[in-house]
């Protein structure tokens, strides 16, 4: 058994498959230490729903950490996986058929990294299992295993990938990610600016804005595009910085003026308005808006979903590609820690079953939303798998909804209505799974809208 | 500040044989022949911290054959020269290329129209390997493409280069034959009749340099110079100026795609060209990237190097429309170059050799093909001496691949830990490039030398691991 990946919902799902008995499980990070994202979060705030206590980053990774190694998993630091070594698909074709193909939202669909159509027929699987190449510290190498789990997270889309125009000056312009690795190691905090401005208004925004406070920098703003900021009003800690930097609704950072080599000032433009302004400051960090690192999910042509932009899985965490299983926010960017954590330990008892000689499932039913909601995790159902972890869906809307109502049909029969509130572009939409015993197997997708 | 200079140079009077204005690639390629030639004592001043950090950094990076080039003109004559020997430097240093080849897509009549008479301009400029292409042909070569293709042409002799390296490569060679490099070095005036009989005294901040032959490749401040060295002169007033010529900036902007992005494109696909440009081309990058650009947009200001959101757009509903499947993919990178266009259509290359003055100017949009070429020409119009003997010759120096078709450091044995994840660059080669002979001074001039950074995360797993090796670099921190 391999995992990708070290950070919360690899290693949790590691150490639950040696608590079900699985045999040799061994964990691949291609950082120099396991632990993922939250390795680099030295603020606290880690490990409420997993753990039952409150921890910072560092602690709660090497918490995991600590497990995973009581538990006999091996742990191969400083190891990437390049890629699929054998048993790849040659074509897409595979990997459209069944009920793999049409998982996602209505507007788009599936995207699979082939154009040829072809018959009908299971994704093709080398009965030695799954062979990926590595690239280690003693160079390249490959490894076998019977099944794959990939758990490689996502990043926050960079400044480039958001196409945001001016000046590309060497030094200021950061992700959350990169600032607070940039923050916590001590040779490197000199690097932290003094005035800064914080792309989004999402939780992590507000993380940012804590961890420029320690570096001692100031936030000057916070730009938001939606109509107003996604955190939670009564985040204490949110709420006291909020009055210092000022949020900026429905407006876009449109461009970075800085040509000596450092940040000057950001211009902000208003939607709706197009009134223009210039912001002086000396860092910008674009945060949130999340890409699951689908590298290797792509490059093995696994079902994406176009939502998320994830593998689609269903509720075991299987994919369209026998033997491949995915977890973690790599399926759905991004979910706290904890909330990964607890979906890698859901995922062991379906490995666990495929590891005995369970069946892959050939044709599970798709479900399919309707805007506001732009992906919903799992996008897929496989009848008599039970529900998936914490017993919850998890969706996401593009716009703010006041009183939504989810309704849930299956081929027009009604499965389920709920009441889900206030939805918060960004937040978690968190969805009851227990109308999914009443799905049909034979039946077409299931579609989810609100009312 | 100046670097590289030996503390003696500020008090050591001795004219250098020959001092080469701009540190870029046209610049670097001519210090190079210069350090290979009779001359002895030749050296480079370049204003910026860093070689390579002006146009020479921001470019499609293709290998022209020169087919679609003017016939009979010296940019024609060079591009196909140049061509022949960056691809053999390329091979002897390992600096990335590949032989993609191109093909020149048709959208409408009018495109298709013009196929021929471009066919016959590449047989006028020696260029006989086209072949005209069916709708079907072109769709069967990039099958990725959107509807509404009519037609095209091959081009197989096109290629992709590490733009980067071949700055680098021609720098430590020729400080390799003993010439001096000095960066943070801008020249603020030009006199004529230096000390010692020199011709030339170059004034910058820190220093004068007293030179018998000057040559100018200062790329887009290639005519204030040339205008520096008339008033030195006494000409440029009534008089007759060397190559008279103005540079406009023309801001092209790119975008580069997603490595998940390069199975969409096998070779370069170009538009059929018009008369101001080549047009904006849809292309692999050796470093597994897909490239679209450049823009074509005339500015005033030559230090303006920024992109604009209209010409970011563009690019984007541009490539949509090319490879509709790119619209599924992320955007890893935007940049902008400035080409160094001016009112003449050629190179302006003068050698002057009663002055002993050579001028580059006007090295537009195939300055990377040519500067080899460029190099050889200017270099043997100065009558520099003619080559040294092959063994008083550094052989051409081995540079670490940063393309994906050959083998990268990461697929070696013993290769030590990968530190960026998104290019797969190990420490090693970081260490390396810190130790090189021209150490990169900031982070841009570590990517430029290791691709370290360039990738989708931009530092979101690896910048304080980069940031920390770059700033506790022994090297480095001696200078
Ligand atoms: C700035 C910031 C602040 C945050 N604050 C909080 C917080 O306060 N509380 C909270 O609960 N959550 C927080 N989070 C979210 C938390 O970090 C994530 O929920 C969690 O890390 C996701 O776990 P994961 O295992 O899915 O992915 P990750 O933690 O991202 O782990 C993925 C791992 O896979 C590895 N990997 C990827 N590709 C490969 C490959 N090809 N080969 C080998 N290894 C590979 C990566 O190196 C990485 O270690 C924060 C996130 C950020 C960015
Ligand atoms: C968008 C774009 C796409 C292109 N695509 C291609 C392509 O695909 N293939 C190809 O072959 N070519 C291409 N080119 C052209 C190629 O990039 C240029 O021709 C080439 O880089 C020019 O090199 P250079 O050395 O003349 O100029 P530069 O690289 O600009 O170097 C000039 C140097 O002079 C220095 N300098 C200026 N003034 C002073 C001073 N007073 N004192 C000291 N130093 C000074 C500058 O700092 C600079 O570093 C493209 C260009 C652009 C803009």
């Amino acid at each position: 058994m391999v995992v990708v990946g070290g950070g919360p919902s690899g290693l949790a799902a590691a150490t639950a498959l040696r608590q079900q008995g699985a045999g040799r499980v061994a964990v691949l990070e291609r950082e120099r230490d396991a632990g993922g994202t939250p390795r680099h979060s030295a603020h606290t705030g880690f490990g409420v729903r997993d753990l039952h206590r409150v921890m910072s980053g560092p602690r709660y990774a090497s918490t995991l950490v600590a497990r995973a190694r009581q538990w006999g998993v091996d742990l191969l630091c400083a190891t990437t996986v390049t890629g699929w070594a054998s048993g790849e698909p040659r074509t897409g074709d595979a990997i459209r058929a069944g009920g793999w193909t049409s998982g996602g939202t209505a507007a788009g669909d599936a995207i699979s990294d082939s154009d040829d159509a072809g018959p009908a027929g299971h994704a093709p699987t080398s009965t030695g299992g799954q062979r990926l190449t590595i690239a280690s510290a003693d160079g390249p190498g490959e490894i076998t295993a019977s099944a794959v789990v990939l758990a490689t997270g996502c990043r926050e889309r960079p400044r480039a990938a958001r196409a945001v125009a001016g000046d590309r000056p060497g030094r200021g312009v950061l992700t959350t990610g990169a600032l607070q690795q940039l923050a916590m190691n001590a040779m490197t905090q000199a690097q932290v600016g003094r005035r800064a401005v914080v792309v989004g208004a999402e939780h992590v925004s507000f993380s940012a804005v804590m961890t420029l406070a320690h570096a001692g920098c100031r936030t000057v703003a916070l730009v938001t595009e939606h109509r107003r900021h996604q955190t939670f009003a009564t985040a204490r800690v949110g709420a006291a910085l909020r009055w210092r930097a000022p949020v900026h609704t429905s407006s876009r950072v449109t461009a970075i003026i800085g040509r000596h080599g450092t940040v000057e000032a950001v211009e902000i433009t208003e939607i709706g308005t197009a009134r223009v302004r210039r912001i002086e400051c000396d860092t910008v960090v674009f945060s949130g808006d999340w890409i699951p690192d689908h590298e290797l999910a792509r490059i093995g042509r696994l079902t994406i979903d176009p939502g998320s932009r994830g593998p689609v899985t269903d509720q075991g965490g299987h994919t369209s590609r026998e033997g491949v299983f995915a977890v973690g926010n790599l399926v759905h960017p991004a979910e706290a820690a904890d909330v990964c954590s607890l979906a890698g330990r859901a995922v062991a008892p379906a490995v666990v079953a495929y590891l005995r000689g369970g069946s892959w499932p050939a044709a599970p039913v798709a479900i399919v939303c309707d805007a506001p909601l732009l992906w919903v995790a799992p996008g897929a159902i496989t009848l008599g798998l039970g529900p998936p972890g914490r017993h919850r869906l998890i969706a996401r809307v593009d716009q703010l909804v006041r009183s939504a109502q989810l309704v849930v049909e299956q081929d027009g029969r009604l499965l389920d209505r709920q009441r889900l509130g206030r939805l918060v572009p960004t937040r978690p939409v968190e969805i009851d799974a227990g109308w999914m015993a009443g799905v049909d197997a034979a039946a077409g997708p299931v579609t989810m809208r609100l009312r | 500040m100046a670097e590289a200079v030996r503390s003696d140079d500020q008090r050591d009077p001795e004219p250098f044989d020959a001092v080469v204005i701009g540190g870029g690639v046209v610049g670097t390629a001519v210090l190079r022949s210069l350090s290979r030639s009779g001359f002895r004592r030749v050296a480079l001043v370049e204003a910026a911290p860093d070689i390579g950090a002006g146009t020479s950094k921001a470019n499609t990076a293709i290998l022209h054959t020169g087919f679609d080039a003017t016939p009979g003109t010296l940019e024609a004559a060079l591009v196909a020269r140049g061509y022949r020997l960056l691809g053999d430097y390329a091979a002897a240093t390992g600096i990335a290329l590949e032989r993609t080849g191109a093909v020149l897509v048709a959208w409408d009549d009018e495109q298709l129209e013009r196929l021929p008479s471009l066919h016959e301009r590449a047989e006028a400029n020696g260029y006989r390997e086209c072949r005209r292409l069916s709708r079907g042909e072109v769709y069967g070569l990039e099958p990725h493409l959107g509807p509404g293709v009519l037609g095209g042409m091959s081009v197989p002799g096109e290629a992709i280069i590490d733009p980067w390296s071949p700055v680098f490569a021609f720098a430590a060679e020729a400080m390799r034959n003993g010439a001096q490099v000095m960066r943070s070095l801008p020249v603020l005036a030009i006199t004529s009749g230096g000390p010692h009989g020199s011709r030339w005294a170059i004034e910058t901040p820190s220093r004068v340099l007293t030179t018998d032959w000057l040559v100018n490749a200062a790329g887009l401040r290639s005519d204030e110079i040339d205008r520096m060295i008339d008033t030195a002169t006494g000409r440029g007033v009534g008089g007759v100026r060397s190559g008279a010529f103005t540079v406009t900036p023309r801001r092209g902007e790119l975008i580069v795609y997603d490595k998940l992005a390069r199975p969409l494109v096998n070779h370069i696909v170009l538009p059929v060209p018009s008369a101001s440009t080549k047009g904006v081309l849809v292309s692999p990058t050796v470093f597994g990237n897909v490239m679209v650009g450049p823009t074509a947009e005339d500015i005033t200001d030559k230090d303006d190097r920024s992109t604009t959101a209209a010409g970011v757009a563009a690019l984007v509903a541009y490539a949509r429309r090319i490879i509709p499947d790119l619209a599924g993919e992320e955007i890893t990178a935007t940049y902008t170059g400035l080409r160094a266009a001016t009112e003449h259509a050629d190179y302006q290359i003068v050698v002057d050799r009663e002055r002993r003055y050579a001028c580059i100017g006007g090295i537009r949009s195939t300055g990377l093909t040519a500067s080899l070429a460029i190099a050889e020409h200017v270099v043997a119009e100065m009558g520099a001496g003619g080559e040294r003997s092959p063994g008083e010759l550094a052989p051409p120096p081995r540079m670490a691949n940063l393309g994906e078709a050959t083998t990268r450091r990461y697929q070696t044995s013993g290769c030590g830990p990968i530190v960026c994840h998104c290019e797969r660059v190990t420490r090693s080669e970081i260490l390396e490039a810190m130790a090189g002979e021209l150490p990169p001074v900031d982070l841009d001039g570590l990517r430029r030398r290791t691709r370290t950074l360039a990738g989708r995360c931009q530092g979101f797993f690896c910048l304080a691991d980069v940031t920390s090796l770059f700033t506790s670099s022994p090297v480095r921190a001696s200078h």
